[in-house]
């Protein structure tokens, strides 16, 4: 067997390891056993005498399998400082305990209430102080506005979140790397005494991390509010969305639009997505600069667009995904694509062993690559006399591909697979650039005319005609998928 | 041949151009000589648009989320990101949520509201987003021209005048912390036609525009505190005497807005009334002698 062949088997066994572990739950007596059978096949086929390739192999796949096992149990069954003081109870009542620490994500508000992930540093009971650092999911009221980076001292009753419907909500935030909750707290805010207890338990890289974080969300904020300043709802809100992937002010009925024509994609920072920046950054630079040059060019643009939007795990994801497919279909050349997706994939999980089971965006846009790389090919050399209308041939086949590839996960995850999905998608996507493209325009120009006052007044005119274009490329876009989810 | 030049470019362009003409020709049809009222359905809150025949708006609260936005989004033209005047009745979270949303989004000229003193963050949001506005401060001083010491009269052109009847006195700098009795009430008079927009006015404070000795005449009156019982009080309706009227309430509320009390006295004086709730967005048009009522649903 090939070397490549060899890695690539590992691999898969190792994920296997995982999937098997997310599932059933594989105790630490089995995987003991397994390792001293992979011990076993190792020491006697890969001994001189009684060497025997296959054998030895099998041993080296049985490693890796438990290895993903015990991947996964390790993340699955650590335990959680916080996890210690749930469920504390006095006279019937759950005890108040107070912990201090800081924002660690954006604040997601959802009409009225908001979802503040926090990582606590310091937890106080009674009159015990213990030092911890961990995160935990805060719901509260929407006001006071609470941002990235900000220190806090929340006082109330620690819990262990809840199963309320059908989706699972425990291993949603196991996957966040939370296991505690708070509902409705007494936030206070931070003062400076509390900001330096806190700012003064954290690592230098640590401390580096918030500040950066804390410049790139408040970028990205003034951003969005330029959109909105010179775009009208609900179009600021869905170039928000295909831009940043921020989804919080797209009205419901438009979101459950966009459900059931299958179109929802556009609006998350999806491998797609990122194809497609990457698609209309390498068409412009190819103009200016030699293929290879303008290839690694957009390479660096999309990195920088992933650090702008936060670089969340799903966006990494997606631009690792977006720029394999770039590397595949538009540098031409991609050395061995089964094994790097493969690696990509196994990276991910490595990662986060949670994803690979319970993250369905994670297998969506999986998926998703997996059809663009084989079914696309396979399709367009099947239908080589259509004649290829400009890109429309392109996008078509693509996003037919993708469908395909999809469709098993939507229809057992969702319950439904939309037949609208095709030509709402083929309708909406070509159109896709040239929103972002116009969107972008529009909320730089107003980042950098506002500040500036009346002296800004003329450049922000010029900006509002960007903004008019970008609103109607949007009003199209929104249009035909509010069309298609009548019809459906 | 001809076929190959058209790039995806053209066709955005054509695309553009199409929806810009399609919506300058619907915008065009709007300059007609008549005021408009939109009531929006934005859940439980108020959230009131009032756009006079040449041009100028007047947002009246924004409700508890900022579904404002949405409507606005769909009722305004799409190049126009000014609002003349914005009114925040008082300072509760039903009807101060959605404005500051407003105020981040749009131009706006003109903020009405009494800049009191209390202790919420919400407030404190709004006040932080009007400050960085850059707008003119309106305090409204109530009482209606017929009450001898008039009130603040804010002149929206084509002869439509938009008058405070309350609260009695400038309350700037006060310390409240229970605001409803203090709401801003105004009149939009456009000819004929009169609206009588009251905030979330309880008893007290009707009482006390009965007493100011105002002409509280109207065609139009939208129900106080979203059909509250406490709100709406006979002797209020006598005055105003209105043919419709307007409740501002959101579906399965838990406060049980609109109450059957204030429904039965509705239909006691024959006032027909039209509810966010069951009838969706509400728009009144008038040309200043006639008026009409359209709903969503």
């Amino acid at each position: 067997m090939h070397k490549s062949q060899i890695f690539f088997w590992l691999l898969v066994s190792f994920l296997s390891g995982i999937f098997i572990a997310s599932i059933f739950e594989v105790g630490q007596v089995f995987i003991y056993i397994g390792f001293i059978v992979a011990i076993g096949f190792i020491a006697v086929f890969g001994y001189q005498k009684s060497f025997n390739q296959k054998g030895l192999l099998a041993g080296f796949l049985l490693v890796a399998f438990l290895f993903g096992i015990a991947r996964f149990n390790s993340a699955n069954l650590k335990q959680d400082a916080l996890d210690v003081f749930v469920g504390l109870e006095a006279g019937g009542k759950g005890v108040e305990v107070v912990i201090n620490g800081y924002v660690d994500d954006e604040v997601v508000v959802k009409g009225n209430k908001s979802e503040i992930i926090l990582r606590v540093k310091e937890l106080v009971a009674g009159d015990r102080a213990v030092r911890v650092d961990d995160r935990i999911m805060i719901t509260a009221n929407s006001f006071p506005k609470f941002d990235y980076g900000d220190a806090v001292s929340v006082k109330g009753v620690l819990q262990k979140p809840q199963n309320l419907t059908d989706f699972d909500y425990i291993t949603y935030l196991k996957k966040e790397g939370i296991r505690t909750t708070m509902f409705y707290p007494e936030i206070t805010g931070s003062d400076e005494h509390f900001d330096y207890l806190i700012y003064h338990s954290m690592g230098y890289f640590e401390k580096a991390k918030i500040g950066l974080y804390r410049k790139i969300f408040s970028l990205k904020a003034r951003f969005e509010s330029a959109v909105s300043r010179s775009v009208s709802e609900p179009n600021a809100a869905f170039i928000n969305g295909i831009l940043l992937g921020t989804r919080q002010n797209i009205p419901d009925d438009l979101k459950e639009a966009f459900n059931k024509t299958g179109v929802t994609h556009v609006l998350a920072i999806s491998g797609y997505n990122i194809m497609i920046i990457s698609w209309a950054v390498l068409a412009g630079l190819v103009y200016f600069f030699r293929r290879r040059t303008a290839f690694w060019l957009s390479v660096m643009i999309i990195t920088l667009f992933v650090i702008l939007t936060g670089a969340s795990a799903s966006v990494v994801r997606a631009a690792v995904m977006g720029l394999l497919l770039t590397f595949a279909n538009g540098y031409g050349r991609l050395y061995n694509p089964k094994n790097s997706i493969i690696l990509a994939g196994a990276a991910m999980v490595w990662l986060n062993p949670f994803t690979l089971v319970f993250d369905v965006g994670f297998q969506l846009s999986f998926v998703a690559v997996l059809g663009l790389m084989y079914l696309y090919p396979y399709l367009d050399s099947k239908l080589n006399k259509i004649p290829k209308l400009g890109t429309l041939k392109e996008i078509t086949l693509m996003t037919l591909s993708a469908q395909i590839a999809v469709a098993p996960l939507l229809i057992y995850y969702f319950k439904n697979f939309s037949i609208v999905s095709l030509p709402t998608n083929v309708l909406i996507l070509p159109f896709i650039p040239a929103a972002m493209f116009a969107g972008f325009i529009s909320g730089l120009a107003g980042m950098i005319f506002l500040p500036l006052g009346p002296l800004g007044e003329i450049g922000l005119g010029a900006s509002q005609i960007v903004g008019w274009f970008a609103w109607a490329v949007t009003t199209y876009q929104i249009e035909v998928v509010k069309l298609f989810a009548g019809i459906f | 041949m001809m076929l190959k030049k058209i790039s995806l470019v053209h066709i955005v362009i054509l695309l553009c151009l199409f929806v810009f003409a399609f919506s300058t020709y619907s915008t065009a049809q709007e300059k007609d000589g008549l005021l408009k009222v939109y009531f929006f359905d934005v859940g439980q809150g108020d959230a009131i648009f009032i756009e006079a025949p040449n041009g100028n708006q007047v947002l009246i609260d924004g409700g508890p989320d900022n579904t404002v936005l949405q409507k606005l989004g769909e009722t305004m033209p799409f190049y126009d990101k000014d609002i003349d005047v914005v009114v925040l009745t008082h300072s509760d979270a039903d009807h101060v949520t959605g404005l500051i949303g407003v105020l981040k989004r749009y131009d706006v000229k003109n903020v009405v509201y009494s800049n009191i003193v209390r202790k919420s963050s919400l407030y404190n949001a709004w006040q932080k987003a009007v400050a960085e506005e850059d707008a003119n401060i309106i305090d409204p001083v109530g009482g209606l021209p017929r009450a001898g010491r008039g009130g603040k009269v804010i002149d929206l052109g084509s002869g439509i005048t938009l008058s405070m009847a309350h609260p009695g006195e400038p309350l700037g700098g006060k310390v409240l912390e229970k605001t409803n009795n203090d709401s801003v009430v105004l009149m939009l008079k456009y000819g004929e036609t009169e609206v009588l927009l009251t905030g979330d006015i309880e008893a007290k404070a009707e009482r006390q525009i009965i007493l100011s000795g105002a002409d509280l005449d109207a065609d139009i009156l939208k129900v106080a505190h979203h059909g509250s019982k406490t709100s709406t009080i006979e002797e209020f309706l006598y005055e105003v005497s209105p043919q419709v009227a307007v409740i501002q309430v959101g579906a399965k509320n838990r406060y049980g807005h609109p109450t059957k009390e204030v429904l039965k006295r509705l239909e006691d004086y024959g006032i027909t009334y039209y509810r966010n709730d069951i009838d969706g967005d509400i728009k009144v048009i008038s040309d200043g002698e006639n008026y009409q009522i359209i709903t969503a649903n």
